[in-house]
């Protein structure tokens, strides 16, 4: 663009001198000018094209005037899945016009569904029959259009024998009833079903089942131990091959990886079969067979569909406060899932702050020193370091690098790597704030560069990097939070399980967010006390 | 005590330091003075080795400095540096700023250090500020601390980098007087100062510096009364110049009058002495013939003594200005405003030419 040195001639009217001016151009000029205006283009049609899908979102959420009767009613409309499962892949093929919202969880689904930002929401029938039971002003619809899917257990390719074990242990199962019996346990008569008192063996290589316990009734937590009926069959082939069973919780888009990998023998969540996953994985043999229901709002729905009565109860505010906080914090005990979570939470958030500030002294080092390698290398550092947000990190460091240790040393290692890069940046602007002066008085009255450092130019850096490091501090407490997406259990995960069970956003969201402020405050604290010491 | 020898300092291409030459006895107060730029503050940093000299040799009682050998640390402790910008230890009380050499590098007792901290900053007036931080204090009182912190060292020479450039008048008279009295004490001392006053008072030697080597040196007396030699007489007397080459008769009078008149404003000549002189450099060059080859006139102001000189160089050839009787009124004139009139002949590169030199009355008033 710079050689481009040809002009051209533009006539613009000149309305004082009612005339046609020319005006001569250089190309390069004019280049700038084409630029600028696509840019503004740009600037000016986002927003409106922002607006638009604003508009298309609020129209489809207003009910229809007839109430929705089938799932054909639902076209053009807002429907929850849950992300990348059966339903997804079929909606999405066979429905182009049902605008798809993806979930995590079903809980979330129906919290969504609640809140109206949905107009149905589409899951494993199990789960939607023990969800529509708990809410209120939820209804089911009588049909739906994905076929029937199974379940099965999911093993890696490289341990078929496991698979044989328990494909023997499910047919001996089938063959005497018991498993008929189970599943109507946990589906028909879920609100008294308990996991069955079983011996469960101790000594011998433990099986590593990955499972995700926040669905009812397949596998969730109750009374501070996990239940549901995948939960129950695993305990039982435990029992039935005489191995101790060890459960690694995890996130649902990570069970399936997590055999391949090796980080798991088995896992079990309620997985439905498909071919696409029958490529990378071993199935078990299936043992339910699953269809897929729609809920939908009762107020939404055409009355002859709606076979449930409504008795909501009216608390007041003060009562709903209060059946809230005893649901969600008090019942099964569940504030001792946030004390545990807290307590991971501190232990990772401890050390990734003290490793991360010794590796950016280091790195701050580097990046100061007089060579120009180092310099380069300490650069390179920071600039990718800084450039990956820090979740695509954890997820590379877990799953690529380090899959064969423990999830929580790796995600100390790996927020401290990111904490390095920002806060080795800091102390290297403290440190060159601190005025040459300083450092030349040092030297003439005879300390050698090192000692002058220590004595004069520390304490003075020290003190101006102190407020910005405490705000990088918190942002590090902060990001903890993301380690739930790789199975270890922290506070956020904590919150996210009870959610799970009570779709009450407030209470778990509300306390795990007062025990970060409060993490965040203590971190600030103890700072503050060795800030004064040294300087 | 302190032997200087070709000393050499460049920052990359540019010769700051081409070869100074110095020797300091002990007792002595040297002043260094000179434009800026030449390597005042470079000279001093180099002999404590703030700065790595690039050739030469610095030999300090019996022990060569620069042959890379010598505890760089161990001889700083012994010189001391007082700077321009202070730099007192900002995180540091007064007296911990005067008690961090003897307690960490001389290894003193924090309470032995506190005794004669206390001590020193009597001596220089800051007692009473001893618990105060640096940001507290005025410019003069954070030089006179400086000092203080200096001498808690003892330092066998103090090396001064301009220490009052950043001070108002009214506290420069403060930091003075305490290095007056370290004068009086016999300690020895390396001072780069614009103070010619006070350089005068109480330096034993006054070294000038000019074009990256030592230009001219002795006793005060000797260098502000009768500089020898050129360019020290023109810094000493803040001599000004203006210099103008007439090639013909038809030169341009508008532009030597502008470039006059922009001279005159810089310097804040009245407006008596503008015309004065214009009228009679008119009357000289009426008696010059300005096409028998170039004529420099230089105008020469010392903003020192408030003198006025006018001096004209004729080509090599022409003689005398001041012949015939044709000139009389010319001359008349010129003798009412000048004070004196002389004409010598002077040996340049293109031959023998007249110098012409007259010396205004004060015109200033």
């Amino acid at each position: 663009m710079n050689n481009l040195s040809c002009y051209f001639v533009v006539l613009w009217y000149n309305p004082r001198a009612g005339r046609y001016n020319p005006g001569c151009y250089n190309m390069n000029k004019c280049f700038q000018i084409a630029a600028t205006l696509v840019a503004f283009l740009f600037i000016a049609v986002m927003p409106a094209g922002a607006a638009g899908e604003a508009e298309n979102t609020a129209q489809s959420a207003q009910p229809p005037s007839k109430g929705i009767a089938c799932f054909e009613d639902l076209r053009g409309r807002i429907l929850a899945v849950p992300s990348s499962t059966v339903q997804d892949i079929f909606v999405e093929e066979h429905y182009p016009d049902i605008k798809l919202d993806r979930f995590d969880t079903e809980a979330d689904m129906m919290l969504s569904l609640q809140q109206e930002k949905c107009d149905g929401a589409i899951m494993d029938d199990v789960i939607c029959y023990a969800l529509v039971r708990k809410t209120e002003g939820v209804t089911i619809l009588p049909d739906s259009p994905v076929p029937p899917c199974q379940m099965g257990v999911v093993f890696g390719k490289h341990n078929a024998e496991l698979c044989e074990q328990f494909n023997a242990f499910i047919r001996h199962l089938k063959s005497t009833g018991e498993l008929q019996q189970i599943m109507d346990r946990w589906i028909k008569h879920f609100d008294t079903a308990e996991m069955p008192k079983l011996q469960l063996p101790t000594q011998g290589t433990p099986i590593r089942v990955a499972m995700e316990p926040c669905t009812e009734p397949i596998v969730f937590i109750k009374n501070e131990k996990i239940a549901g009926f995948d939960a129950e069959l695993i305990q039982r082939f435990a029992v039935h091959i005489n191995r101790p069973v060890e459960i690694v919780e995890m996130e649902y888009d990570s069970l399936i990886a997590s055999t391949t990998t090796g980080k798991a023998d088995m896992a079990a969540s309620g997985i439905l079969i498909t071919d696409e996953r029958a490529e990378s994985v071993l199935f078990s043999e299936p043992y339910y067979d699953s269809h897929s229901r729609v809920a939908v709002l009762t107020k939404n729905a055409h009355p002859s569909i709606v076979t449930n009565a409504d008795d909501a109860q009216n608390l007041g505010l003060w009562g709903t406060i209060k059946r809230s906080f005893y649901r969600n914090i008090i019942e099964e005990r569940r504030y001792m899932l946030l004390w545990e979570g807290l307590k991971v939470t501190v232990y990772i958030s401890f050390c990734s702050a003290v490793l991360g500030t010794v590796l950016g002294a280091l790195i701050c080092y580097l990046r100061m020193c007089r060579f120009k390698t180092c310099r380069a290398i300490a650069r390179v550092y920071i600039d990718i370091m800084r450039g990956t947000p820090v979740l695509v990190l954890l997820m590379i460091m877990c799953y690529v690098a380090f899959t064969k240790f423990e999830n929580t040393p790796v995600a100390i290692i790996t927020f401290a790597m990111n904490f390095a890069a920002y806060v080795s940046e800091m102390f290297r602007t403290s440190i060159s704030s601190v005025d040459k002066g300083q450092t030349e008085a040092g030297i003439a009255l005879g300390f050698s560069p090192v000692r002058t450092f220590c004595y004069i130019v520390l304490p003075q850096a020290v003190h101006r990097v102190l407020p910005v490091y405490k705000g990088e501090l918190i942002s590090l407490i902060k990001n903890t939070s993301i380690v739930g997406y790789v199975a270890v259990a922290d506070l956020t995960r904590a919150s996210y399980i009870i959610r799970g069970r009570t779709f009450d956003p407030f209470f778990p969201l509300i306390m795990v967010a007062a025990m970060y402020f409060l993490i965040a405050w203590l971190f600030t604290v103890v700072l503050d006390r060795i800030g004064r010491k040294v300087c | 005590m302190i032997q200087i020898k070709h000393l050499q300092k460049s920052f990359g291409k540019l010769d700051v330091l081409m070869d100074v030459n110095l020797n300091i006895k002990r007792g002595e107060v040297i002043s260094i003075i000179g434009p800026s730029g030449t390597g005042k503050s470079t000279f001093l940093r180099c002999l404590n080795l703030l700065e790595q000299p690039t050739g030469g040799s610095i030999v300090i009682d019996g022990q060569e400095v620069l042959d890379g050998h010598v505890n760089a640390s161990k001889l700083r402790q012994k010189m001391g540096m007082v700077f321009q910008s202070f730099n007192l230890f900002n995180h540091l009380s007064v007296l911990d700023n005067v008690c961090i050499g003897p307690v960490k590098l001389l290894g003193k007792t924090r309470q032995e250090a506190e005794a004669k901290g206390m001590e020193l900053l009597k001596m220089v007036g800051m007692a009473e500020k001893a618990y105060a931080m640096p940001a507290e204090l005025s410019g003069g009182q954070k030089q006179r601390a400086a000092i203080a912190r200096c001498l808690s060292m003892d330092p066998e020479i103090i090396l001064f980098d301009e220490p009052t450039s950043a001070l108002d008048p009214t506290m420069v008279s403060e930091v003075l007087s305490v290095i007056r009295a370290l004068a009086r004490q016999g300690m020895t001392m390396a001072i780069v100062t614009h103070e010619m006053s006070f350089a005068r008072d109480v330096s034993t030697r006054v070294v000038y510096m000019d074009q990256g080597v030592i230009y001219e040196v002795g006793t005060p007396e000797q260098i502000f009364d009768h500089p020898r030699r050129e360019l020290t007489r023109i810094f000493v007397n803040r001599i000004r110049d203006f210099h103008y080459c007439f090639h013909s008769a038809d030169y341009d009078r508008y532009e030597l009058k502008a470039a006059w008149q922009n001279y005159c404003s810089k310097y804040f000549l009245s407006r008596k002495a503008v015309s004065e002189t214009r009228r009679v450099s008119l009357s000289l060059f009426r008696l010059i013939p300005l096409d028998c080859g170039a004529v420099d006139m230089y105008f020469r102001y010392s903003e020192k003594t408030g003198e006025l000189s006018l001096e004209v160089l004729l080509p090599p050839g022409m003689e005398s200005v001041f012949g015939g009787m044709e000139h009389a009124v010319h001359m008349q004139q010129i003798r009412n405003v000048c004070r004196s009139i002389e004409e010598a002949v002077e040996e340049t590169e293109i031959g023998e030419r007249v110098r012409c030199r007259l010396v205004f009355r004060n015109l200033n008033r």
